[in-house]
């Protein structure tokens, strides 16, 4: 029962909100108490999940297979928790008074409904209701994107829906297939159908709901959409977007995962598009000065590290992959709120029109250092630990060019970290006529918070990764799901 | 009762790819509106269509009757598939009020945005002192 609430929560909040039309102040207080309300929810089902337990709320009591189940597990879990954290200091760094009033208010509601899409798509038990909250959560994304209403925020969400709109009419069309060779869409019900399916159909369904996720997940040849859209949403909430959206796709692939194992091929694919991915984002990356736009090639990049991880086939990789997911989110939304006081601090998005001259200089520069060298991988950070995880199961797989693809990815990861670094915080005063006299106010907080959260995670990477373990481990003992076994 | 539904999901996805293909963003909304709908007749033809209707009827069996859970999954993809046709065309009357054509653009980057609103407001200022 408490499961239904927690997941309705979110959505009693938006509705509210959207009835009650407070200011931004009082919204923003009204959206930070439901949040950290959620925050702490969500640390209590970690806990219980981390023993083990299985949490299941079956909709009008109808027995699994049958009806509509939520389930969650370690891996269901963790990215609630990673959600919920994200909102919460999404919300702490999106001010009235650094954003725009109207910015804000608007905001916070859709925020909402876009939180209840990625509950139900973490919790759901079968892909029709993945189906469902994963369109969910893309309308409230499209309307996060074209909120300001300016003609750049109106082209720019195009591409993101041209192609998340055929992306998801992929899913449907696999769906149908999969319902047609399997007579069920719950996922554990599924798994234990579909070994007997003739070979063809379940390949051309599972690659469609591949290629679905992969796009979703912004993997090389499907990527192009996010950084056309990112650059132009407000800030915080473009932070947002890159902690948790690319994460849904691997999530769902995640989730699919014991399914592909029935067509290895699949993970084959999914192996090399990581790999190559993992390259050519970073030296998409690499050529950009845009900074947010850099940034969101780098999310093209780290996506490929453990889609790669994932696409070895080990229980092993899986973990790695999960690990590095967590790590991944938490540092690009840090790297993201970096940005956005880059930004208004120089009234520009371009790294070659930055300066920087102004109050809270050395908080903002060990913030973004410690974020740089997490996603770099220097030990002893989180990015580290992860890296080590992924080399290593790709090391145990035998696979050597995917290996070296990693490394390299690896070296130039670094060496666009010091190309923000060279241009945003290292420039010599006098070398620019400076414009920022005008500058806005810099509010640390939310980076605050973020660095320490970087740092306790680095610091609890071993009791992590055991989890991480647990949670691939438990992926695929499907039969202890409601709806297995049957 | 497959075979026709090939034939109708073939010839729904070819105009609708087609359609994406345009360069008018009207024709590029209606494009994905075929393709979603060929899609649902995907997805409605995994309950094997053309059977008895699933209605059970004391006596009888369910032998030869349609699977009724493809129609509830498609009653739901269609309603979400029109909202976001209606969503699409909200965004492009938006659009179609800032100019003349709405037509699929490369996404302009902060710079050129910038020095376009500059452009206008000079413009303005322009005319407002000559008037």
């Amino acid at each position: 029962m408490s499961l239904g609430l927690f997941f309705l929560m979110p959505l009693a909040t938006a509705c509210l909100l959207f009835l009650w039309r407070p200011a931004a102040t009082q919204s923003r207080r009204l959206s930070l108490a439901a949040s950290a309300i959620l925050v702490v929810w969500a640390f209590t089902i970690v806990a219980r999940c981390g023993d083990g337990e299985v949490l299941v709320h079956t909709f009008g009591n109808w027995a699994p297979p049958f009806g509509v189940v939520f389930v969650v597990d370690r891996l269901g879990a963790l990215f609630i928790m990673l959600q919920t954290l994200l909102l919460f200091v999404t919300l702490v760094a999106l001010r009235p008074e650094a954003h725009g009033e109207n910015t804000v208010k608007r905001a916070h509601p859709v925020l909402m409904v876009a939180t209840f899409g990625l509950f139900g798509a973490f919790m759901t038990g079968d892909l029709f209701n993945l189906f469902v909250m994963v369109e969910l959560v893309l309308v409230s994304s499209y309307m996060l994107i074209q909120m300001p209403g300016t003609k750049r925020s109106l082209v720019a969400a195009v591409p993101m829906i041209v192609i998340n709109t055929v992306a998801s009419a992929l899913f449907i069309a696999g769906l149908g297939l999969l319902y047609g060779i399997g007579g069920s869409l719950n996922v554990a019900d599924l798994i234990g159908r579909i070994g007997e399916a003739p070979h063809g159909l379940r390949l051309a369904a599972l690659g469609m709901l591949v290629a679905a996720f992969a796009t979703k997940a912004a993997l090389v040849p499907l990527c192009f959409w996010m950084p056309a859209t990112y650059p132009t949403l407000s800030a915080p909430v473009a932070a947002l977007f890159a902690g948790i959206m690319t994460k849904l796709g691997v999530y769902a692939l995640l989730r699919i995962s014991p399914m592909l194992a029935f067509e290895p091929v699949l993970f084959n694919t999914l192996m090399w598009l990581g790999g190559i991915s993992a390259l050519l984002g970073v030296l998409a990356a690499l050529s950009q000065y845009e900074l947010r736009r850099l940034l969101s090639f780098h999310s093209v990049s780290q996506v490929g590290y453990l889609v790669l991880a994932l696409g070895l086939q080990t229980v092993f990789g899986i973990a790695a992959a999960i690990f590095f997911a967590l790590h991944h989110s938490l540092v690009k939304f840090t790297l993201y709120l970096v940005a956005d006081e880059l930004e208004r601090s120089n009234n520009s998005q371009d790294l070659r029109q930055m300066d920087f001259r102004r109050p809270g200089k050395v908080v903002l520069a060990t913030a973004f250092g410690i974020a740089a060298f997490a996603l770099a991988g220097i030990p002893p950070l989180s990015g580290f630990f992860g890296k080590l995880a992924v080399f290593w199961a790709t090391f145990e797989s035998g696979e050597w060019i995917g290996l070296a693809l990693l490394v390299i990815a690896s070296v130039f990861t670094l060496a666009s970290m010091l190309k923000i670094w060279r241009f945003a915080f290292q420039r010599t005063p006098g070398e620019r006529e400076s414009a920022s006299s005008s500058a806005s106010p810099f509010y640390p907080v939310a980076v605050i918070m973020m660095s320490v959260i970087i740092v306790v995670f680095s610091l609890s990477a071993g009791p992590v990764f055991n989890y991480a373990l647990a949670a691939a481990e438990q992926l695929y003992l499907v039969s202890d799901l409601p709806g297995g076994g049957g | 009762m497959i075979p026709i539904v090939a034939a109708s999901v073939f010839l729904l996805l070819a105009a609708g790819v087609y359609l994406l293909l345009q360069k008018s963003w009207l024709r590029v909304v209606i494009g994905l509106g075929l393709i979603a709908h060929a899609v649902h007749l995907i997805l409605l033809s995994s309950g094997r269509p053309g059977g008895l209707a699933p209605v059970l009827l004391a006596g009888a069996g369910i032998e030869g009757v349609t699977d009724p859970l493809p129609q509830a999954f498609v009653l739901t993809a269609i309603v979400i598939a029109m909202a976001m046709t209606i969503y699409l065309f909200a965004a492009m009357a938006e659009l179609a009020r800032r100019g003349k054509r709405v037509d699929v653009e490369p996404v302009p980057d902060g710079n050129e945005e910038r020095e376009a609103e500059k452009r206008q407001s000079d413009l303005e200022a322009k005319g407002r002192t000559e008037s």
